[in-house]
């Protein structure tokens, strides 16, 4: 029994797969395409640094870190502009966002 | 047998990710992100990348406590006690056992042999690498993160000024 290629790429799809079936499965709730957005994210990560294993090369771990801190920043970044949106809306739907300005 | 672990770790993070769509209550779908995370941190770590794991643990946590304390602003408290399961006492309590002997296999767990033995992913190397071939993206990077502070702070500080707050 080995850690091959597939066994690796098929676990980073299925990640990617569930954060795309999440974004579409609650795509009228803000937060919840929050979280499905960072699984798209730590499918990205398993891959980069699962690769970086096996190619013995550290690059892949180096995109992993830009990674997690993109993910962190998009997560904080949203979070707040959710936050001014719901002090204003009292809702987070998006199929209820026809009237956000620019 | 190495890769049985990495196999267990992989099945944690995939049913992790399953339950973090599927589950209803968004708090749930939060923990459940936890854990995948936690279990994508423990596989890092097998790999000999203990910083990664670590930078990716703590960088979830922070976006977590966020996300948390968001959680607690619109929540919807009444709508929460009829959500509640009956078993909610063991879930939880199954999700930390399984939180704390990931993060025990941080420390303990030695690297994987993959093919030959694992290269050297320890901190002096990848930040090596970080500030000698990706100095750019660093700095990118950094520009980012603080032009996104000071952009969510402006925004913040506007709002409370708007609505007649001290800012």
């Amino acid at each position: 029994m080995s850690i091959d290629v597939p066994v690796i790429l098929t676990v980073s799809s299925f990640l990617v797969f569930f954060g795309l079936w999440g974004v579409l499965r609650h795509r009228r709730d803000l937060m919840r395409i929050l979280l499905a957005l960072q699984l798209i994210f730590l499918g990205s990560l398993f891959n980069f640094s699962m690769g970086s294993a096996l190619f013995y090369e550290a690059s892949g771990l180096i995109l992993s870190l830009f990674i997690a801190c993109l993910t962190g920043i998009q997560t904080v970044a949203s979070l707040a502009l959710f936050l001014l949106y719901f002090q204003k809306h009292d809702h987070l739907m998006t199929d209820r966002a026809e009237m956000m300005k620019g | 047998m190495y890769a049985v672990e990495f196999y267990i770790f992989a099945a944690l993070v995939l049913t992790a990710a399953f339950l973090s769509v599927t589950v209803r209550p968004i708090l749930y779908a939060a923990f459940c992100q936890v854990q995948a995370v936690v279990a994508v941190a423990g596989i890092l770590a097998g790999l000999n990348a203990k910083f990664v794991s670590f930078a990716l643990l703590s960088m979830t946590a922070a976006s977590m406590l966020v996300f948390l304390m968001f959680a607690l602003i619109v929540f919807d408290f009444h709508q929460l006690q009829k959500t509640v399961p009956q078993k909610a006492s063991v879930t939880s309590l199954t999700f930390f056992v399984l939180l704390c002997l990931q993060t025990a296999y941080l420390f303990f767990k030695p690297q994987w042999p993959i093919k030959k033995s694992a290269p050297d992913f320890s901190l002096p190397v990848l930040g090596n690498i970080l500030y000698a071939d990706y100095g750019l993206c660093v700095v990118i990077f950094a520009a980012l993160v603080l032009s996104c502070m000071v952009g969510i702070s402006a925004l913040l500080v506007r709002k409370k000024k708007e609505n007649g707050g001290n800012a």
